[in-house]
């Protein structure tokens, strides 16, 4: 044998050779001087490597701090602080609600059932195309999901290759299957896409400023502080900031999440649904629109029906179906012109105007919520009888859960990427179990598979929050020893306030149950998989 | 907190903050990932098999977590796995170079040495002579082949002596 190379006679001194390679090295070592020297001064250098790096400075040791909360956790508290706050008021304040929030007091409970029942009949109604914009909207989580989770998981040189293939597997189930995906991201610059810029693919913005003038052929997907998109965008727009405009043509259908949404657009191909402060369109839109803002102003045409939420809501358009508030307020404006129906929800009959140049051609129907008034100490009481009832429930379900699975008391939330990839994984399960399921129960075996998945599903939706609760609790009591019945105790408490924060209780419910749902499909996944523990982590 | 986990804590800090510093490179930062180590292995106690070493089982918790932090922090992934890095590309070196390192006599020379290293440099070195992981385990815990793991330990290893024979030819 010739000399070995350094490297092998470092892996030898090292101990890192297999047994083969140890005895060449080892035999070529034993007849060769230069070799067994190199060995013992390689083996020499390791020492002094470790015991330099070894040695410890008699630093000060530090008390243990198991309770350093984390920022957004402290938001979380908070907001539970907040959540207690607007609670506990109007209850100790009684009637003293000013009547333009009545609808929104979370103590009516027969407005809120009214309500729900409302709901229900517009989402039957609607439904194909909400779910329609809730599928691509999920589908493109779910992609945003895989790339995070791909990215964080596989760093090594797998990552490259398992990526491609499950954006490419992802991609093709995606409704508009020829697309893929152009991610654009400025901290605290402007993403600017310019006029004449044509971006083929489904764009995922973020950045401070969102200036979109060229064109979007797929989804645009938007989140910053300012968002102003005046290119035409093929696909749908989902997006979230403090100021969103939308002054372009839209193909599919608009979410938007601002303080202030202003859709003066052209043309939007399928529904709008705005969430905000104040929300204004003069677009023509070919199917529903759909508003919960303290002032909804829809000025341009809706070919289908309007829904409003809020304060006030303005119509002054052409709508083609029906017109529903549930509001303080409600305008007809001219020249507004209503084909179907106008059902008014409002605090008072006064607060129904009704331009005499604007034309319903269906009745006008105005239903003043005065119950509210009167059944207030008992629906308060009914409210209070409830939340315990609620609480009680979770709580025991919860207890009996950890209990019998311990492994569930480690599950722990540390960084916002992991609540976002849990809300990723979790919304894939919400969607993707119940389709599935009706997938299987087209086959005749399939359909008892199909009703024991959604039984199980539904279990996992109730024991979403709770998980989500136990990781709350544990983590606003880091490291104090305590007792896992008073870490899920006060969770359950704070996420109990949190989902009754009025006008945004529901939004919050939804995503600490994806959240959870996430949580417990991953807790399952490690399981499956042998779970390994934290010293497996990296 | 129990009794048990506040002594472990005390008498294994240095050791796990000496890892962390090693593997950061940043004194603030290390302080804060010991601490967060602790609040993972108090989480986690209870998977802990009390027939290891604690010192072993907390310094893998570290080392991990280093690791994660390191990752999270780089800009760009680290290139553990770069090419360029076969072993034909690191040549051979006449024997005897070893020196400048095997006889250091100046701990903090060697770890003021360890810590001017690259991230892709330093973290297998640390993980090798102070948690004193295997190649496999490193290869494993970095996403690279076990030969990987010796090419980037030995570039590592002539990096460390030539800044030390340098230093020598400084003070002399």
């Amino acid at each position: 044998m010739t000399c070995p190379d350094e490297l092998m006679l470092m892996m030898r001194a090292d101990d890192a050779l297999d047994p083969a390679s140890r005895a060449a090295v080892d035999d070529h070592a034993a007849g060769c001087a230069v070799c067994a020297a190199r060995l013992s001064g390689l083996a020499r250098e390791a020492g002094v490597l470790s015991a330099a790096l070894t040695s410890t400075d008699e630093a000060p040791i530090p008390p243990l701090d198991l309770a350093g909360a984390r920022t957004w956790f402290g938001a979380l508290a908070g907001a539970g602080v907040v959540a207690l706050l607007s609670l506990l008021a109007p209850a100790v304040l009684g009637a003293a609600l000013p009547a333009v929030a009545g609808w929104f007091n979370p103590f009516d409970a027969w407005g809120l059932a009214e309500m729900a029942v409302d709901g229900v009949v517009f989402l039957v109604q609607n439904g194909d195309a909400i779910m329609t914009v809730l599928v691509e909207t999920a589908s493109v989580a779910v992609l945003v999901a895989f790339a995070v989770w791909l990215g964080l998981r596989f760093r090594d040189r797998r990552g490259g290759p398992l990526m491609l293939v499950s954006l490419l597997g992802v991609a093709a189930l995606l409704p508009p299957p020829a697309e893929a995906l152009d991610l654009r991201r400025a901290e605290e610059g402007t993403v600017l896409i310019p006029a004449g810029e044509t971006i083929a693919d489904t764009l995922i913005a973020f950045g401070e400023t969102i200036e979109v003038d060229g064109d979007v052929e797929g989804d645009l997907v938007a989140f910053a502080r300012r968002v102003s998109v005046r290119g035409r965008v093929g696909g749908s727009i989902v997006t979230g900031a403090e100021t969103v405009t939308i002054a372009g043509e839209v193909g599919g259908s608009v979410l938007g999440f601002a303080e202030t949404l202003s859709v003066p657009a052209v043309r939007i191909g399928g529904n709008l649904f705005g969430f905000g402060q104040s929300v204004e369109t003069s677009a023509a839109i070919a199917q529903n629109a759909l508003v919960f803002a303290e002032r909804a102003d829809v000025a341009g045409s809706v070919d289908r029906d309007v829904m409003g939420f809020g304060e006030s809501v303005e119509i002054g358009g052409v709508v083609a179906g029906d017109v529903t508030a549930y509001a303080n307020r409600l305008a007809l404006l001219a020249p507004a012109r209503v084909g179907g129906d106008v059902v008014a929800n409002v605090a008072s009959a006064d607060n129904v105007t009704v331009s005499p140049s604007a034309v319903v051609d269906g009745e006008v129907t105005t239903n003043v919520r005065e119950d509210f008034e009167d059944d207030h100490e008992f629906g308060a009481g009914q409210h209070i009888v409830f939340q315990l009832l609620w609480f009680t429930a979770k709580f025991v379900t919860g207890f009996a859960l950890l209990a019998l699975v311990p492994g569930l008391r480690q599950v722990s939330l540390e960084t916002p990427t992991q609540a976002f990839l849990a809300g990723g994984i979790g919304v894939v399960s919400l969607v993707a179990v119940p389709g599935v399921a009706v997938l299987v129960a087209f086959t005749l075996i399939g359909l008892p598979l199909a009703a024991i998945a959604i039984v199980l599903w539904l279990i996992a939706l109730y024991l979403a929050q709770i998980v989500v609760a136990y990781v709350v609790g544990a983590r606003l009591l880091r490291g104090r020893g305590s007792h896992y019945a008073a870490l899920l105790a006060l969770g359950l408490a704070v996420v109990m306030l949190v989902v009754n924060v009025p006008f945004l209780g529901g939004l919050v419910s939804f995503l600490l149950t994806i959240c959870g749902l996430g949580l417990l499909a991953l807790f399952l996944w490690d399981r499956l998989r042998g779970d390994r523990g934290p010293e497996a982590a990296a | 907190m129990s009794a048990e986990f506040a002594e472990l804590y005390r008498s294994h800090y240095r050791r796990v903050l000496g890892l962390c510093q090693r593997l950061l490179g940043q004194p603030h930062q290390a302080e804060e990932a010991a601490q967060e180590v602790f609040v993972k292995a108090y989480r986690a106690i209870d998977r802990y098999d009390p027939a290891q070493p604690f010192a072993a089982w907390v310094l893998r918790i570290a080392g991990n977590h280093c690791i994660d932090l390191i990752r999270r922090r780089a800009r760009e992934p680290l290139g553990f796995d770069e090419a360029g890095t076969d072993v034909a590309a690191v040549a051979d070196t006449a024997g005897g170079a070893e020196a400048a390192l095997a006889d250091a006599r100046d701990a903090e020379a060697v770890r003021a040495a360890v810590d001017a290293l690259p991230d892709r440099y330093r973290v297998p070195v640390v993980l090798a002579y102070f948690e004193e992981a295997s190649y496999d385990d490193i290869a494993a815990r970095l996403g690279i082949t076990r030969n990987h793991v010796g090419v980037l330990l030995l570039r590592a290893r002539r990096a460390l002596r030539e800044a030390l024979a340098e230093r020598e030819v400084e003070s002399t």
